[in-house]
């Protein structure tokens, strides 16, 4: 059966025309779900958030210490496959010494897990990542490889190759950007979400972040700039996003 | 250890050394008996080709501290000052004077005078001689020239001790900083204190001061790591584990061995405290206590590292207050210590490991260099001095002209500006020169290196080490001019040839927005860089520097080119070959069915034969055990596409579903991945699936209300099965009426909880791996 969310009338917009999230005691995400006809996973999400330095930083005591800035998760969680990508802040508590991983999920044909993991110095000091201005993120997930961009800087050219076995899509994959709910919220504001059925290249990448729109990229599905409103500037009838508060 | 006596010599004669009917030296002293060996073989090489009647020319060579150099340089540069190893070129009459503020100087004060007035060009690496010119414009004048960096190096790697051509050669290429091991001094030291230089250490030396043999009376000198003393798994400069820093007896028995050290060897300038190559450090107290407790938790030991190195400083200083410390800032001590000031005599080497050469070291749209050149500038607060260790060795993998310079230099430039004057890379030497003794070759470490990672590291890489030592002398030199000075004098009339390769690589270069870093997992540079008509180019570019060459008879370039192609056909066509897989594809006539199409590419030669896998835990590309063949034609507007797939005992799957569906559950699947044709570019790539069954799916990239109109068909039987696409290329956005044309695309395999693999790499839905179609209708 099909599901459909519609956008919540309440929306928190910034001065800087994104949606701003988890701020004054709030929890807000923002949930998306793709129902997918990919025969094997090849796409990209992109988008672009601004972590300020302020919020990188918690107390010492705040006992839960990480936290989720972007989560994908496969509909069917237990078959082979792709289980899930995120991106996640931990040891916030030490400003120039907590760090971002990035890291994917698959359980291959035997059901044993397989990780990818990138670990970036994004935090409140001697950042490798710039705090207070908006970042482009481009995750781009085929042939069982996780690239990383965060401006043009591709993270996975950082560290060791490391692959997934190709494994089938699922058939639903939901993601969520600015955290899961209360526990692992993450101050931040987002805009122009934008999925690709395709893996884009580093030119891609590169040109996403130096301004081009997502409308002029080969392979776009859905785009929702979320400057004004939640509405898509490029709508797709597999996908829908909603507010979450 | 072996005893080392070093004596110096002073020569007090007056004599005649004749470099041959030219260029005749004469007197002059030297406490560095190299120094005029090398003089020798230099200025042997810049008369080699000119002709027989030119009249002899006196050569004088010496230290503007003696005379009477020191009253030649008074006269004709009056005001002017040599500086760190600067030198001046007097020439007056047939008198040529070679002034060296140190000795060693003398040798690039004579690259200088034969490159400005004997039409010569220096050598460029170390397997060569310098390039001889062929008439001596011989004529009145002065010069000098002081470098803007004090000190430039390379190490020279792949080799067991000192490559004593390697030495020659940086010598003529203005390098004069070459430390070393604290454990390679027997043999180093006479090499180096030969030849004029500054004695310098550097490396990894904890293992060095504390050493195994203390281990089984006074384990306590050791880290204490997961509840467990341990002494060092190897004693080099590789062993990860480091020493109890904390612990006071370690300290003093640090500072006594370098003072003995200093006993023995009293000419040493720095001495090396460069903590072990890992992260081995410990938790006792002792070692806690070093800490400051914030690093500790992030992992990072530099407080603990310096406060260490700061109070080894205040002990060894007092009794040699002019011998610097070497440090390093790398790895778990990258980032400068919490700690109010660093002893002055701290020498820190900075190891920007890892940055991107892709963009200069300052530029702030690099996040990777961002957060390197933070680095620098904190570091640079404290005042000590510090010298930068770059890795542009790569891993010594890519043999390739790594387009580096342009950055280089900037770099260059920039480190002057903030007052950094030290600067030294990681290198390896060179294949051996071909007199080279038994004694040289056998030194290369490991086999197969000499002839094989040295030789064609080198083909490659051999511009950006010769010239980076004319940037480092002067980083404002006019860059274009040095290339072109190069390639006209290294190559002769196949210059043009050779500079037409070099700059279409730097085109791609550019144009590929990829950062660049020493990743030693990071081999596929040149597959990635190419373009399928690259090859091609540069072989007709090569094709006439051969010719040129040839027509010259100058043995010198003929060799050079010769290598240019080893280099081309041996790494560029092998790592580009990888990437690349090609097919032609031409018209068949007649009716279109399974085994009339294998036929017909049988017969055409259009049959791929065999897949290819990647290895997920190897990270290698291998080839398919399940046979494969893949038969292609083309008739009017269709592309006609037949595979054979052979499961050997695996049984074939099949399951009936419905088209356009999810047709690959439980199936095994022939794929298709095609890129859009010119009329519809904007469609990306497009996907199809064919089952046993001859069920089908097809898409533009995931989106399957798209319709390829294609024809599908399979057969089978139980552990083969067959399967026929036929698709029309208009519907591809191949137009008509274009009769040849190149079509990107890949063919893959899936047998279901087994084995996926494709025609070029093992890969799906990547398009940079797609191989091509040429299609001729």
């Amino acid at each position: 059966m099909k599901r459909f969310f519609t956008i919540l009338a309440a929306l928190t917009i910034g001065a800087a025309g994104a949606i701003e999230l988890n701020v004054n005691g709030s929890h807000e995400h923002i949930a998306l779900n793709w129902k997918n006809t990919m025969a094997y996973p090849a796409f990209t999400v992109s988008f672009k958030v601004r972590m300020n330095k302020k919020d990188m930083v918690l107390p010492a005591s705040v006992k839960n210490r990480g936290r989720i800035l972007f989560q994908l998760n496969s509909g069917t969680p237990k078959a082979p496959g792709l289980q899930n990508i995120k991106i996640f802040f931990s040891v916030p508590s030490h400003p120039a010494g907590g760090y971002a991983g990035i890291q994917s999920s698959s359980k291959n044909h035997s059901g044993k897990e397989e990780r990818i993991r990138y670990n970036v110095f994004w935090r409140a000091e001697n950042s490798q990542v710039p705090t207070d201005e908006f970042v482009t993120v481009t995750l781009v997930y085929a042939d069982g490889r996780l690239d990383a961009y965060l401006n043009q800087q591709n993270h996975a050219a950082l560290h060791k190759l490391m692959t997934h076995t190709i494994i089938h899509a699922a058939p639903e994959y939901q993601m969520s950007f600015g955290g899961m709910g209360k526990r692992y919220s993450v101050p931040c504001a987002i805009k122009d979400i934008a999925i690709f059925d395709r893996a884009l290249t580093a030119q891609d990448a590169k040109l996403l972040a130096t301004g081009t729109k997502p409308q002029k990229i080969i392979g776009l599905l859905a785009y929702y700039p979320l400057e004004k409103n939640g509405n898509p500037a490029v709508a797709s009838s597999q996908i829908k996003l909603k507010v979450i508060k | 250890m072996k005893k080392f006596t070093l004596s110096l010599l002073t020569l007090m004669l007056t004599y005649t050394l004749s470099a041959g009917n030219v260029f005749v030296l004469k007197s002059t002293k030297f406490q560095a008996p190299g120094v005029p060996e090398l003089l020798k073989k230099v200025l042997a090489e810049g008369e080699a080709a000119l002709p027989a009647d030119t009249k002899p020319v006196e050569v004088y060579a010496g230290s503007v501290k003696n005379e009477p150099f020191a009253s030649v340089f008074k006269k004709h540069l009056p005001g002017k000052k040599l500086e760190y190893d600067g030198y001046a070129v007097v020439v007056s009459g047939r008198k040529v004077y070679l002034i060296g503020n140190v000795e060693r100087a003398v040798i690039y004060a004579a690259n200088d005078f034969l490159e400005k007035q004997a039409g010569f060009y220096r050598r460029v690496r170390p397997v060569d001689n310098g390039t001889p010119g062929k008439k001596l414009a011989l004529k009145n004048d002065a010069w000098f020239s002081n470098p803007a960096f004090e000190l430039r190096g390379l190490a020279g790697f792949a080799y067991k001790r000192l490559h004593p051509d390697f030495l020659d050669w940086e010598t003529i290429n203005n390098y004069n900083f070459r430390p070393f091991n604290m454990k390679e001094n027997a043999f180093t030291m006479d090499e180096l204190v030969r030849r004029g230089y500054a004695i310098k250490h550097s490396g990894h030396a904890f293992y060095y001061w504390i050493n195994n043999d203390d281990y089984a009376k006074h384990p306590e000198y050791f880290p204490l790591i997961k509840g467990k003393r341990q002494k060092f798994e190897k004693r080099n400069y590789s062993t990860k584990v480091m020493i109890n820093v904390g612990n006071k007896e370690v300290q003093d028995l640090v500072v006594q061995r370098m003072f003995d050290y200093m006993e023995k060897y009293p000419e040493t300038t720095m001495i090396s405290m460069g903590m072990n190559d890992g992260t081995g450090w410990g938790d006792s107290p002792e070692e806690r206590a070093m800490d400051d407790p914030e690093e500790y938790k992030r992992g990072i030991y530099s407080t603990r590292y310096f406060r260490f190195c700061n109070i080894i400083a205040e002990k060894f200083c007092k009794r040699y207050p002019n011998v610097q410390i070497f440090v390093y800032a790398y790895l778990t001590a990258v980032q400068p210590p919490n700690l109010k000031k660093l002893h002055p005599n701290l020498f820190v080497s900075l190891c920007t490991y890892r940055r991107d050469y892709k963009h200069r070291i300052n530029d702030p749209t690099s996040s990777v260099n961002a957060y390197w050149n933070d680095l620098i500038l904190r570091w640079k607060k404290f005042g000590n001095p510090v010298y930068i260790r770059d890795y542009i060795l790569f891993g010594g993998s890519p043999a390739f002209d790594v387009p580096l310079l342009k950055i280089l230099q900037q770099d260059m430039q920039y480190y002057r500006s903030i007052g950094i004057n030290a600067y030294h890379s990681e290198c390896i030497v060179d294949m051996p020169r071909p007199d080279a003794s038994q004694e040289i070759l056998s030194n290369y470490k490991g086999k197969g290196t000499a002839n094989g990672r040295c030789r064609y590291y080198w083909h490659g890489m051999k511009m950006v080490y010769h010239l980076l030592g004319k940037l480092l002398w002067n980083p404002y030199a006019d860059l274009e001019q040095l290339k072109a000075e190069y390639f006209q004098k290294y190559y002769g009339p196949a210059a043009k040839y050779v500079a037409n390769i070099h700059n279409l690589i730097s085109k791609r270069w550019d144009a590929d927005p990829a950062p660049y870093i020493w990743n030693k997992y990071d081999t596929n540079f040149p597959q990635m860089l190419f373009a399928p008509e690259d090859m091609g180019y540069i072989a007709k570019q090569l094709k006439s520097a051969e010719a040129a060459a040839k027509k010259s008879g100058n043995k010198l370039f003929i060799e050079r080119i010769r290598r240019e192609k080893e280099l081309v056909n041996n790494e560029y066509r092998k790592r580009y070959a990888a990437a690349q897989n090609i097919l032609n594809v031409v018209p068949m006539k007649g009716k279109i069915t399974i085994d009339a199409v294998k036929k017909h590419a049988v017969a055409a030669k259009s049959v791929i034969n065999g897949f290819k896998t990647f290895e997920r835990q190897s990270k290698t590309v291998t080839n398919s055990k399940f046979p494969a063949k893949i038969y292609c034609a083309v008739q009017g507007d269709n592309l006609i596409i037949v595979s054979e797939f052979d499961q050997k005992k695996i049984p074939v799957s099949f399951e009936k579903q419905e088209n356009d569906n999810q047709v690959w559950k439980g199936n095994s699947t022939l794929e298709l991945f095609i890129s859009a044709g010119p009329a519809k570019a904007g469609d990306g790539y497009y996907q199809l699936i064919v089952t046993p069954l001859g069920n089908y799916w097809d898409a533009q990239l995931s989106r399957n209300a798209w319709n390829s109109k294609a024809a599908f068909s399979a057969r089978k039987s139980k552990f083969k099965w067959e399967a026929m696409v036929v698709i029309p290329l208009s519907n591809l956005g191949y137009p008509a009426d274009v009769k040849n044309f190149k079509l990107r695309m890949n063919f893959g395999r899936s047998i279901p909880g087994k084995e996926i693999s494709s025609w070029t790499n093992g890969t799906f839905a990547n398009e940079s791996a797609f191989g091509v179609l040429n299609i001729k209708r």
